[in-house]
């Protein structure tokens, strides 16, 4: 009796440490990204508008598809997002219930993609998160005055003692701070939102001109390392250093806001 | 036995002797004087503005503390602080890479009223990492129901090379470097139970800049009394 107990003490402790290398190994499972992105310093335009969320966009969960055993199963980034973009246009603009009849727009977005890779992935000792976007523009008739599309990159150092999730929750935070610094600093630049500030009426788009966005894949590989990184090049001269005389359509940073008209 | 347990002890002493960091520090002085008056502050940020340059936070943190400590009456800003802040403009791809594009941003009334608010004189960018430049050396481990313990040496290499800019907000230009390259052994031998000597890059890296960033702001009759 005693050998078992002795025994079953030692199998106990290996399963505590089994546990322990576990959790600080990459796998993170399943995660619920909790941001808290700061209100942006920004001056509040005269500009009315409300958020519209779609029923996938307020439950949207990445879901790893691939076979292979990857660092993650799923992260849940809905309440994030929609956090985000509140926070964000509810600084940019005056936000107004659904049901208010003169405002000036409706902006939906869209999540187009998600990837992410973690240090097993890459040769990096950092975990990344890349997500894009795209937001709908379009005026109190429903008519579409603008397609953006938005890309958003974070990442994470590696650390002693810090697990995998909170590694995947901090990249996650950080690529939404950039989604929210891009709209920020450019969002008066936009050709539309510069039509509202002049008193002018927004230009409609009719359907067959929207060049339209590839359907979001889903990428069963990591975005590789090199990738994500080409992928921020372009935009380190930065938004928050572009002046406000630069034309809307012909940014140096190119995808990050571009009015599609 | 005894002999064996001392010979074990002095070769772990004489290893602990050899873990050991080697430091470079240069500075440039681009100004004569650097002004600092009692009540301004500073901010110590990292740069972070591709997947390569991702200077750490910790060490970041490391020199706010070390020049917080190493003054008086005046007030170094955490990072994270000065961000959230200033959320958007001094994220990862916004932050201004120069002195004249930090101009830019202030010409927004509404950054340029907050850091009037915060009495922020000087930004303090530091830009760099440590890397594992060298590694050598085998360990073996097993456990088991009567036990376990590792066998082996293992030897690495980390070096840490970093740089500070200093910027003048009053000016807009560039007042001063401080660059450091730090470059430390770490050894794991193991007879039944590893024993680390780590040697301590960053640390030491942080340490050796923190005390010359003091310095560089101390040289000025007017400015902050060192704390050494």
């Amino acid at each position: 009796m005693l050998d078992r107990v002795q025994l079953f003490g030692v199998s106990r402790r290996l399963l505590m440490l089994m546990a322990s290398l576990a959790v600080l190994s990459g796998c993170a499972n399943n995660v619920i990204v909790k941001a808290d992105i700061p209100t942006p310093l920004v001056e509040k335009l005269p500009i009315t508008g409300t958020m519209v969320y779609t029923e996938r966009f307020k439950n949207y969960v990445y879901l790893e598809a691939e076979k292979k055993r990857r660092s993650l199963k799923s992260l849940d980034i809905a309440a994030a997002q929609i956090s985000l973009f509140d926070r964000v246009f509810g600084s940019l603009m005056t936000l107004v219930g659904v049901e208010e009849p003169n405002k000036d727009l409706t902006i939906e977005p869209e999540i187009l993609d998600f990837q992410y890779s973690a240090p097993g992935e890459t040769k990096l000792k950092q975990y990344e998160v890349w997500i894009k976007y795209r937001l709908k523009l379009s005026n109190q008739d429903n008519q579409k005055l603008a397609d953006w599309t938005i890309k958003g990159y974070g990442k994470t150092p590696t650390g002693l003692l810090t697990s995998a999730s909170s590694a995947f929750n901090s990249a996650a935070t950080v690529a939404l701070r950039d989604v929210g610094a891009q709209l920020s600093l450019r969002f008066a630049k936009q050709r539309t939102i510069k039509q509202l500030l002049a008193g002018d009426t927004p230009q409609v788009i009719s359907e067959p001109e929207v060049e339209p966005e590839p359907e979001p894949e889903v990428e069963p590989t990591p975005k590789p390392t090199l990738d994500s990184a080409q992928a921020v090049e372009p935009a380190v001269t930065g938004a928050g250093e572009s002046t406000a005389d630069e034309p809307d359509t012909v940014e140096p940073n190119a995808d990050e806001v571009n009015d599609e008209t | 036995m005894k002999h064996s347990l001392k010979l074990i002890a002095l070769s772990a002493y004489l290893l602990v002797l050899s873990a050991c960091t080697t430091i470079n520090i240069d500075q440039v002085r681009l100004k004569d004087t650097v002004e600092l008056i009692e009540g301004d502050a500073m901010v110590v940020l990292g740069r972070h503005q591709t997947a390569e340059i991702q200077t750490e936070g910790s060490l970041v943190a490391c020199i706010g503390g070390r020049l917080q400590r190493g003054t008086q009456n005046v007030r170094i800003i955490p990072e994270p602080e000065f961000v959230d802040a200033f959320y958007p403009w001094f994220e990862a791809r916004t932050a201004p890479l120069h002195p004249e594009k930090l101009r830019k941003v202030l010409d927004n009334p509404l950054v340029a009223e907050k850091i009037d608010a915060m009495n922020i004189r000087y930004f303090v960018w530091v830009e760099g990492s440590t890397e594992r430049t060298n590694s050598s050396g085998s360990m073996t481990c097993s456990i088991g129901p009567g036990g376990g313990g590792c066998f082996g040496f293992g030897t690495w290499e980390d070096t840490s090379d970093y740089e500070t800019t200093i910027w003048d907000l009053k000016t807009f230009d560039e007042v001063g470097r401080v660059s450091t390259e730090a470059v430390g052994t770490s050894y794991m031998p193991a007879f039944v139970i590893p024993i680390p000597l780590l040697a301590q890059v960053q640390g030491d890296a942080c340490q050796g800049m923190g005390k010359q960033l003091v310095r560089f702001f101390a040289k000025d009759p007017n400015a902050l009394k060192v704390n050494q």
